[in-house]
């Protein structure tokens, strides 16, 4: 079980920003018994364009094409084990906390939440490590 | 099997004092990934501003109480993110760091950021668990590996069950004493040469790296450093994350990296 290490892509092509963006860097790997997961920005999945609406739905936004990526993977939400919630400014954690717990309704993961410069102009940019499997 | 690690003190429960939709720490596959640890009273939950070494103490006493719940301690840790107000303050960080972590220190990575409630310092580790890992028989425990780089307060890798953790690597690591060359493209090629032989010192490789943690000091610079970066690494490449931080003087990128480690 140690030593693969597999590429996860989401099932939608358009979170696959990467990809389109031409980025050397992949949307997750599997590895043993995790998945690292990049940090995701609020992509659209209908256009694969970044959307800037207000902190709110950009954290839903970016939490909802999370779960997309790790379901594409085989694995869920209730899988997470730790994340990270990097935001363009602190003083949006308590927005982002209102949306993020509809995400993990019951035992949520660890979680660190920190802010600084990000890219694109993005609100909020989200990274987590999950448990692969069901 | 996933665990959630419950407050071990009532005061570090966040969730019920300030509504954080976390939990203290997830115990899962022989880690202990914990939540950002800041200065809060392990009994009554206030939040203890004061200053960076005062933090920094309430931080690693409620780090004590919760590694020893998760059945883990400080020298299990394999990886800590130190995230301070200013790096002005680094030298402060370090004399107080240094009283908890022993003579093999964890891979570490320290930069500039905000944390909430205007704390001047969060910590976010990652620590293996004996427990878990004593029936996988082939990786050692915890092995800090390679001699510490720059920062002598972190090992350049941790090895934990089959991963090897990397520390952030800057330029000034690769070229000890040495000038530091100027763009960012010249020291992301130097920084991941030099975390090639890290790697290959602690029984990896580039191949083999799952997660990467690239700081740049600025954002408009990241195509300059994927142009470098894409070379290093396999196709397909890592998982990522790229952010913008503010950075010593000199240095424009500094990169750490969590890899498998030796096929056995």
């Amino acid at each position: 079980m140690n030593a693969s290490r597999s590429v996860v892509e989401p099932r939608n092509p358009n979170l696959n920003v990467s990809r389109s963006a031409n980025l050397p860097h992949v949307p997750g790997i599997r590895s043993g018994n995790y998945i690292f997961l990049s940090g995701m920005g609020p992509i659209d999945p209908d256009t694969g364009e970044r959307r800037h609406g207000p902190i709110g739905e950009q954290i839903r936004l970016t939490l909802s094409n999370m779960q997309h990526m790790l379901e594409s993977a085989g694995s869920s939400m209730d899988r997470v084990v730790r994340v990270h919630v990097v935001l363009a400014d602190i003083a949006d954690i308590a927005e982002m906390d209102r949306v993020y717990r509809d995400f993990f309704p019951v035992s949520p993961p660890a979680r660190t939440v920190w802010s600084m410069q990000l890219r694109f102009g993005n609100g909020c940019e989200i990274e987590c490590v999950a448990l692969a499997g069901r | 099997m996933l665990d959630i690690i419950a407050p071990p003190r009532p005061g570090l429960d966040l969730r019920q004092h300030y509504g954080h939709w976390q939990s203290p720490a997830v115990r899962a596959g022989g880690f202990v990934f914990c939540s950002g640890l800041l200065p809060i009273d392990a009994e009554a939950g206030e939040r203890r501003h004061g200053t960076l070494t005062e933090e920094a103490h309430v931080i690693f006493a409620n780090l004590k109480l919760l590694l020893a719940a998760a059945g883990s301690s400080l020298d299990h840790l394999v990886q800590a993110h130190a995230l301070i107000y200013d790096s002005i303050e680094y030298d402060v960080l370090n004399r107080i760091y240094r009283q908890y972590v022993g003579a093999a220190p964890p891979a570490r990575t320290v930069w500039d950021a905000r944390s909430e409630a205007g704390f001047k310092v969060q910590l976010d580790v990652t620590a293996a668990a004996p427990d878990a890992l004593a029936g996988n028989a082939g990786p050692a425990l915890r092995e800090a590996l390679a001699p510490p780089a720059n920062d002598a307060l972190a090992s350049a890798a941790v090895r934990g069950g089959d991963f090897v953790f990397v520390s952030g690597l800057t330029a000034a690591d690769a070229v000890t004493g040495g000038p530091v060359p100027q763009t960012t493209a010249e020291q992301t090629a130097l920084v991941l040469d030099h975390m090639q032989r890290v790697l290959k010192e602690a029984g990896s490789s580039l191949r083999q790296v799952v997660k990467v943690n690239v700081l740049l000091h600025s954002m408009l610079e990241a195509p300059n450093m994927n142009e470098v970066y894409a070379c290093f690494f396999p196709d397909p490449p890592p998982a990522r994350t790229v952010c913008g931080a503010r950075l010593p003087p000199g240095i424009k990128v500094m990169i750490e990296c969590t890899a498998l480690g030796a096929t056995r």
